[in-house]
């Protein structure tokens, strides 16, 4: 086994540690369940919980957000104690440092010449106010003040060329263009608030 | 890279602006049913394609994607006509927001038009001098339009770019660029989603891309997705061919040719495993 397959092995093992990790913190102090089944509450004490969808206009989102539309976890119910936060803000770091690591090592002045140049940029990524599918934004509450939003991301590529080219270069593109090699495309970190009829004014960064 | 271009000169400051995304302020003005103007960088409004991943079908982005801006700086309003019927415009420092070609600002203008509850059409153009002499005989215009139709299970679109420009060279020359992407996208279930996408991109002249060339690819992505709360692990699987034919297509090949030069090939495939974790709150 190389060099490479041992960093590949490692990162993706930090990755699914790091994952596990937080699903045990999260998990903590959460009532297990039984295995047997317990009476139903009756049906008088339930209560639907539903949210106003937002009156958005179909098509101001037809940015350049990307098609995909995200497939969103249930909202939390974990409230934030400290202890998690400093246990979610050190994962977090990790990837963003081992994002930023990755940057320097790689980092290549750009060039007005090939596109094949650069290797990924830590960006701050958002959806705009006219985003195509802005989850987060369908689910606010009309009578509402606008919340913020927040959130980050890191994205791991390996990219097998079977050319096997000796600069490990994708030719003649902008993005993703290290081949044969395990990377750190990007990674982010951002908040946002949705302009509304509360709150006209709203940064996105 | 994206947001700096092949023929024009580095914005001042690009060093620390290449680091951000999207940063900007928007503000929802009392005008009819509301007037959005944003003003920063924002997410281009040319392009079905996302910057980030994350929010693609694919792993890999598609040729016209790379070669459009995936962000802009400058101004923009959008309002809502109706249900239906949506503008926007904008004006922009250039067609590369980290380029500064010119002290031109570039403009231009979209309109999204919900033909169905499944299907949207949008067209998007894009006008401005993209290099030293600003004469409007030699602006760059583009021209990109988008059908989407959006279904339970299966999305697809139908994306082309159109762009041109007349060089400032001996016998103005004018230079050539065309793309065209049809994706399809299959949602098998929570979890798993497939998709296709075959495409085509022609520079003919070389002005995008340094080599003239023309580009075919089909590239084919199984996903997987753990949602965890307000997490978001995405697994992708895909595999890409290229081919790439011309005076100057290819692509790099094995070892060096002659001292700093490395081979060329028409074809290229691409075994790609991609790991995306997302969290949002």
């Amino acid at each position: 086994m190389n060099n490479q397959m041992i960093g590949i092995t490692g990162v993706f093992a930090l990755t699914f540690f790091l994952l596990v990790l937080l699903h045990w913190f999260l998990s903590l102090g959460r009532p297990k369940r039984g295995r047997f089944l317990r009476p139903t509450a009756p049906r008088g004490t339930f209560q639907l919980k539903t949210k106003a969808v937002e009156d958005e206009s179909p098509n101001v989102s037809q940015r350049r957000d990307g098609p995909h539309k995200e497939t969103e976890g249930e909202p939390s119910s974990i409230k934030a104690t400290p202890a998690r936060c400093i246990i979610a803000a050190i994962i977090g770091a990790t990837f963003l440092s081992a994002g930023a690591l990755a940057q320097q090592a790689n980092e290549i002045p750009p060039k007005p010449a090939n596109a094949a140049v650069v290797s990924y940029v830590i960006a701050l990524p958002s959806r705009s106010a006219s985003s195509t599918y802005d989850p987060s934004a369908e689910l606010e509450p009309k009578s509402s003040e606008p919340k913020w939003h927040y959130g980050g991301f890191v994205d791991f590529g390996y990219l097998l060329d079977f050319n096997h080219p000796l600069n490990h270069l994708f030719r003649s593109r902008g993005t993703t263009f290290h081949v044969d090699n395990l990377f750190v495309n990007m990674a982010g970190a951002y908040a946002k608030k949705k302009a509304s009829e509360q709150s006209r004014w709203a940064p996105d960064q | 890279m994206f947001g700096f271009s092949a023929t024009a000169p580095t914005f001042d400051g690009f060093k620390a602006l290449r680091h951000l995304g999207p940063t900007n302020v928007s503000y929802l003005a009392p005008v009819g049913k509301g007037l959005t103007v944003q003003g920063g960088i924002f997410a281009s409004l040319i392009g079905y394609d996302s910057l980030y991943a994350k929010d693609n079908f694919n792993y890999t982005r598609p040729w016209g994607a790379d070669f459009t801006p995936y962000l802009m700086m400058g101004l923009n309003a959008s309002y809502s006509f109706n249900e239906k019927l949506t503008g926007a415009v904008f004006v922009i420092n250039g067609y590369w927001h980290l380029a500064n070609a010119n002290s031109v600002p570039s403009s231009g203008g979209q309109l999204a038009y919900q033909a169905s509850p499944h299907v949207t059409v949008k067209e998007t153009v894009l006008w401005g001098s993209h290099q030293t002499d600003t004469s409007l005989k030699y602006w760059r215009s583009l021209s990109d339009t988008i059908v989407e139709r959006k279904g339970d299970r299966v999305t697809f679109a139908f994306e082309y770019i159109y762009s041109s420009e007349r060089v400032v060279a001996l016998g103005k020359p004018r230079a050539l660029m065309m793309a065209s992407q049809l994706p399809i996208h299959w949602t098998i279930n929570k979890r798993w989603s497939a998709t296709v996408r075959p495409e085509v991109f022609w520079d003919r002249d070389g002005r995008w891309t340094l080599a003239r060339q023309t580009v075919k690819a089909i590239t084919t992505t199984v996903e997987y997705r753990i949602p965890y709360r307000w997490t978001n692990t995405i697994l992708r699987l895909e595999h890409r061919w290229d081919d790439s034919r011309g005076p100057d297509g290819g692509f790099f090949r094995g070892a060096e040719v002659a001292p700093g030069v490395i081979g060329l090939t028409p074809t290229q495939h691409l075994l790609i495993f991609g790991l995306i974790f997302t969290f949002d709150r």
